[in-house]
């Protein structure tokens, strides 16, 4: 603490340098990151479909139901992910939410009649535990990786009460209701029906609200944004989007209940979001990008397994991919910040 | 992730020193929670304050503390080290490949020490050199480290075995007398990281970065330096927390340190440090270690589950962390 004085008077001193270099630098031509992290996740999914239908030999109506019902639980979590993101913030208590509508659904709706009544309860129960992270988020001024820690290890705990080990059964009405096609397979529609949604809520004026907190909180302050509304709501969405994936996963996919199956959804839809090109520090990203991120991040366990190739390798595939890509953007950014000071500001 | 920043000449004298009070209150309450909890839990059970079991909450609480210390120095610096349980997952299997007599220990060491090396190198210059996000960087390298073990061992490591080092199971559960050998290994230790925090330059540079990395940069602080050597240590301390773990539960698995990705965070946090960076010591971090070990040992006395234990943690990390917001609000952050 002693060299807080010195710090403090060259940092102001650096501040000035900073905005009277931007000054000089306005008006040259720029490379924005947006522009990059746009093609990246487009250029890596091309990429990726190409290589599985290489290594699977055909591609059928079946090989593209197979990976988007594989990816749904992902893309419907990543949604969540992608709006708090934006915002600025993280949500790791996906994970905790995801186990507990996991082994909610495991147990509770075992049967048809069932279904009626624990559907809504549990996709409430979703939005509801997402809501408490947002109101303690803006209430208590926490940060939102902490709150949604301490919430992760509290639902999880939930779910642990809920089902203690894997198992349990999902009503069948449920999963022949999901699974399948009608005249595309289902889970495109699904995808379809998300990316509408982001389409629509990108245009209201809470989709402006959310990039405007995630771009300068103070600013959105000063210009009258409701920031503790738009949080709590961004956070409550997030919980309900893991709860539809959690519904999804455990009725087309497993059949039955993990109560720790949300924890690889922590990573992954994070994963999702930074390769699909959104900025950690908010006000940057795109619900396409996630699901190109979310897509590309699945095809590597099928092409992993369609090589007839130990599941570990795809782990191994994903993390180096995960690694490239978040040092790609670090790259590409700090590049275009040292060229154009300017281009930081508006980012 | 910060809140909105206050200017930087209000948060040097409002933070700085009142507010610094305030974080070393936290810390105090950390020890007074740990503390009233022991003596609570030992009124109504008074086998809780038997020498054997206090020899094994500290059994347990020295190799979450030691974990614990590597994410201490991280997150002062404004990190955070996701990479933790691959790390000690690598360590443990790789002991109980290479080193099952205490003669073939440097044999497994030789293969370790690099890889911790390696690993901290990957997460500090990405974190540091190209500014990537130290949430994304180190929950790859941590998927990235786990699949690399499997595919070069073939999946033969991902089943319980293996028979590690006598050394370790000594270090990690041995006692000498009445003395637990964990607790001096662990007293030794914190004597080193609470001097090389509070004496010496690198400490202060620590803690510089973690208040302002911009400013800490423009007064000569050797930024990067700093940065990658603070996440080599994280990675040695969950290298060595591996090899005790392995010791502790006398077998390995890659998934083995999957717990100690919450808990080494939780013992920080519960310890008084901001995840904002730039306060917090390794005294907290001890209290927090502890404390999550005697509640391991309430729950189990009430015969609940791991469920409770993971509720339990939650509301705990709420609670401190609260407080210590509350506390330091006036300075001008949040936590």
């Amino acid at each position: 603490m002693s060299a807080a004085p010195p710090v403090h008077a060259s940092g102001v001193a650096a501040d000035a340098a900073t905005r009277a270099e931007a000054g000089e630098q306005r008006g040259r031509a720029r490379v924005t990151p947006q522009q990059v992290t746009a093609v990246v996740p487009v250029v890596l999914f091309v990429v990726l479909f190409v290589v599985m239908i290489v290594v699977q030999g055909t591609f059928s109506g079946s090989l593209l139901q197979t990976v988007l019902e594989t990816t749904v639980p992902l893309i419907l979590v990543g949604f969540g992910q992608t709006l708090v993101v934006l915002t600025g913030g993280i949500d790791l208590s996906v994970g905790g939410i995801f186990s507990l509508v996991t082994a909610l659904v495991a147990t509770k709706m075992t049967h048809n009649g069932d279904v009626a009544t624990w559907l809504p309860l549990v996709l409430l129960i979703g939005l509801a535990a997402g809501a408490i992270n947002g109101l303690l988020i803006v209430r208590t001024k926490m940060q939102p990786f902490i709150v949604t820690l301490a919430s992760w290890s509290v639902f999880s705990g939930l779910a642990l009460l809920a089902l203690s080990t894997d198992g349990g059964s999902v009503a069948p009405g449920l999963s022949s209701t999901l699974s399948g096609s009608w005249i595309v397979p289902k889970a495109a529609v699904v995808t379809a029906v998300v990316i509408v949604v982001w389409l629509v809520l990108r245009r209201t004026r809470f989709g402006t609200n959310v990039l405007a907190i995630g771009s300068s909180e103070p600013s959105a302050r000063l210009n009258s944004v409701p920031v503790a509304r738009t949080k709590i709501l961004v956070y409550a969405l997030a919980g309900l989007f893991t709860a539809l994936g959690a519904v999804y996963y455990s009725s087309v996919l497993t059949f039955s209940g993990s109560p720790t199956a949300g924890d690889t959804f922590i990573l992954q839809s994070v994963a999702a979001v930074v390769i699909g090109g959104a900025s950690l520090a908010g006000g940057r990203g795109n619900m396409i990008g996630t699901i190109l991120g979310a897509c590309s991040l699945s095809m590597i366990a099928q092409i992993v397994f369609f090589a007839g190739a130990e599941s570990y390798w795809g782990q191994l595939v994903q993390g180096i991919l995960i690694l490239a890509a978040v040092l790609l953007f670090a790259t590409v950014e700090l590049l275009i910040r040292r060229r154009n000071p300017a281009s930081a500001e508006e980012a | 992730m910060s809140a909105v920043p206050a200017p930087a000449s209000e948060r040097r004298s409002r933070f700085g020193q009142t507010g610094w009070r305030r974080r070393q209150l936290v810390i105090a309450f950390a020890w007074i929670l740990m503390i009233l909890l022991f003596v609570v839990v030992s009124l109504f059970e008074p086998g809780f304050r038997s020498n054997t079991n206090i020899r094994s909450i500290v059994d347990q609480s020295m190799i979450l503390g030691i974990v614990g210390l590597g994410q201490t120095l991280v997150i002062i610096c404004r990190g955070i080290d996701l990479s933790v349980p691959a790390m000690m997952g690598v360590s443990g299997v790789l002991l109980a490949r290479h080193g099952t007599t205490t003669g073939d220990v440097v044999g497994a060491l030789v293969l370790i020490v690099p890889i911790a090396i390696a690993l901290g190198l990957v997460n500090g210059l990405s974190v540091a050199l190209l500014r990537a996000p130290a949430i994304v960087v180190t929950l790859a390298t941590n998927t990235l480290l786990l699949g690399a073990l499997l595919v070069t061992t073939n999946g033969a490591t991902s089943q319980t075995g293996g028979e590690p080092a006598k050394l370790f199971r000594t270090l990690s559960t041995g006692h000498i007398g009445p003395i637990s050998v964990s607790g001096l290994v662990w007293i030794g230790i914190a004597i080193v990281a609470v001097a090389l925090l509070a004496g010496t330059r690198f400490g202060r540079h620590v803690y510089a970065i973690g208040n302002n990395p911009v400013a800490a940069r423009m007064s000569g602080v050797p930024v990067i330096r700093t940065v990658v050597s603070v996440y080599v240590v994280s990675s040695l301390c969950a290298a060595l927390g591996g090899l005790l773990l392995a010791g502790y539960l006398n077998q390995t698995f890659p998934d083995m340190g999957s717990d100690y990705l919450f808990t080494s965070i939780a013992v920080v946090l519960i310890g008084g440090a901001s995840i904002l960076g730039g306060t917090g010591n390794y005294l907290g971090t001890i209290a927090g270690a502890l404390t999550l070990s005697i509640l391991g040992g309430v729950l189990a006395i009430l015969n609940l589950g791991p469920a409770y234990m993971r509720i339990l943690y939650g509301v705990l990390i709420f609670v401190t962390v609260g407080l210590g917001t509350l506390l330091a609000r006036r300075g001008g952050r949040s936590t």
